[in-house]
């Protein structure tokens, strides 16, 4: 397929797997046959227990690693070592899609808060004074004020999350991969992260978050995907139906028989579903 | 999933096993070589985190830009290797000291930082060369008289032997150019952030990839060092008594290779993270570095102070 490097339009097809499988050297596959379209716009929760494969499927998306069978497409053009290895196709692709990383240690290693949110449009070869407007700006949208002179491992979980989300939108990705980024923050700091990817989504973002988290799923997500524990795509659906299809996330092992949904759109006019672990 | 069948019993027993209350056994554990190796390691990380609070102390050389301070650190450091005399280098060492303490640094703190080691390395360095026997002179102090030359195999000792005049200033002086400069350098590493530090050499020409890989190394020491306190830490909380020594030595093998592979594993992501946003090989950076009248002031002000110990120096020699 020739590559084609023309904006996207809405609805268009920018990410494609067909029958995408991949293994670590001489080890079982972590992922198999998997076939999924994510068009530009969307909001998608992969979900899936611990080691069914979330993480290995985003990487792949952000050609980090590449498939040991099974061809993927990302903006018409197909995702291989090779075209990686063209200079204008990776500034592309990179300047396209950011990925946040579960890992924040490994995600912030500039000596300063600062120089972490200007490493990607550095790279970019970006005018120098359009890198420190995009700096400060991120700084002030995010509330980073405070930390910008400061090291990163002096910094709290939740303030590194912060750090690594901007650090990633100073690229201005078209696509944000998120891998589980509600592991390990306070739950004032996840409602803080599911507010921030709402406004980016309604911004036009694509965005594509790998969670087990299910109490976030509604809101960050209008396509559910579903990975099994033998790592193949088991579901795929609007977040309600996944969601309360209790037989499928006992299935992939997602929640326990103590696990209930609570509906409590009636009080709290929210409408979403919250898990609960009860004891009876 | 049910839980309470899978519990075994001596799990669910009242209290396990051990001492009533507060009976104290009246012996207590010896604080072994690991827990003082990893007490000292955090001493050292709680230390550079004290030094880069006296960067942010607000003095006098903390305000220079860190490119100014580092060459003119290294003219003052020059200065210090070419002079020859004793009262020289002493007005050398009260200029440190008095920007010290202009720079809001803990004199005492400074003055031990420098000298705790001077004596144990210089020392014993230059401590032979004080003695006529190996470097002949005029006697400063007798210590012992033979009466007559004496011959051990192929070593000669005079009739008296002593320290020289001539030696002792020897000493004197390199000791004394050894503690100005590590003045200097100490002087210039706490007043200054590591991160703008390692930026400032730049100015040197030092290639921007090596100065990327100093600066993560610095940024991940503190990660691995904190892992390795968090797992002695995991592990003392598990244990009863000091363990023996074959144990700890056990214990650290085991740790040394858990932390390799760790490391190992966070290379390989970091380098993906930077893959990621676009990193191709080639280090870019941005200088936010700006000199300001005050630098122009302080680059004049030592080119003087430095001619004048220079000028002092030279004067002293005639």
């Amino acid at each position: 397929m020739a590559c084609n490097r023309a904006v996207s339009e809405p609805g268009d097809v920018i990410f494609e797997l067909d029958n995408v499988s991949y293994n670590y050297l001489n080890e079982p596959p972590v992922l198999k046959g998997i076939n999924l379209r994510i068009c530009r716009g969307e909001k998608i929760a992969v979900l899936g227990a611990n080691g069914s494969g979330k993480s290995t499927l985003q990487k792949i998306l952000d050609g980090l690693i590449f498939p040991t069978g099974g061809v993927v497409r990302a903006f018409g053009c197909e995702l291989t070592e090779d075209t990686l290895q063209d200079r204008d196709f990776s500034r592309d692709f990179r300047q396209r899609v950011g990925f946040i990383f579960q890992n924040s240690e490994a995600q912030l290693f500039s000596p300063s808060v600062w120089d972490e949110i200007a490493f990607g449009p550095l790279q970019l070869d970006l005018p120098k004074n359009e890198v420190v407007e995009r700096v400060e700006s991120i700084i002030d949208m995010l509330g980073l004020r405070s930390l910008k002179n400061r090291a990163p491992y002096k910094l709290s979980g939740g303030e590194k999350k912060k750090v690594a989300i901007a650090s990633v939108l100073s690229i201005n990705p078209e696509v944000l991969i998120l891998d589980e980024p509600t592991n390990g923050l306070a739950p004032r700091t996840q409602m803080w992260l599911v507010e921030v990817l709402v406004k980016l989504h309604q911004a036009g973002k694509t965005i594509v978050t790998a969670t087990h988290n299910l109490d976030i799923v509604q809101d960050i997500a209008d396509r559910v995907i579903v990975l099994s524990e033998d790592h193949l795509i088991t579901a795929e659906g609007r977040p309600e139906e996944i969601l309360r299809s209790r037989e499928l996330l006992l299935r992939v092992n997602l929640i326990g028989e103590h696990y209930h949904e609570h509906s409590h759109g009636a009080e709290q006019g929210h409408g979403h579903a919250h898990f609960h672990h009860h004891k009876h | 999933m049910t839980y309470d069948k899978d519990i075994p019993g001596w799990l669910l027993a009242e209290r396990p096993t051990g001492p009533d209350g507060c009976r104290l056994a009246g012996i207590k554990k010896k604080t072994g070589f690991l827990e003082k190796t990893i007490n000292d390691i955090a001493e050292v990380l709680r230390e550079s985190v004290f030094t880069e609070q006296l960067a942010g102390a607000g003095g006098m050389l903390q305000n220079i830009d860190p490119r100014v301070k580092l060459v003119t650190a290294a003219f003052l450091l020059l200065i210090t290797a070419v002079v020859r005399h004793i009262p020289t280098l002493l007005g050398l060492y009260i200029f440190t000291l008095m920007l010290a303490y202009f720079s809001r640094v803990p004199l005492m703190f400074f003055v031990k930082r420098v000298w705790f080691f001077i004596p144990f390395f210089t020392g014993l360095v230059v401590l032979p060369s004080i003695f006529n026997f190996i470097r002949p002179g005029d006697p400063f102090i007798n210590l012992i008289n033979f009466g007559h030359p004496v011959n051990i195999g192929f070593l000669h000792f005079p009739a008296v032997i002593a320290i020289t005049r001539q030696g002792l200033t020897g000493a004197g002086l390199i000791i004394l150019r050894v503690g100005v400069s590590v003045s200097l350098a100490v002087l210039l590493t706490i007043t200054s952030r590591w991160a703008e530090l390692l930026k400032a050499l730049r100015v040197f020409f030092i290639p921007r990839i090596f100065v990327m890989v100093l600066e993560m190394t610095y940024r991940y020491i503190f990660l691995l060092l904190t892992v390795i306190t968090d797992m002695y830490t995991a592990r003392k909380s598990r244990s009863f008594g000091a363990g023996t020594t074959k144990e700890n030595r056990r214990f650290i093998s085991a740790g040394i290779g858990n932390v390799f592979g760790k490391a190992y594993y966070l290379s390989e992501e970091i380098h993906d993270a930077m893959i990621s946003r676009g990193y191709t090989g080639e280090a870019k950076v941005v200088s936010t570095f700006k000199i300001k009248a005050q630098d122009i002031v302080w680059i004049i002000l030592i080119f003087v102070i430095g001619i004048f110990f220079l000028g002092g120096d030279l004067i002293l020699g005639m």
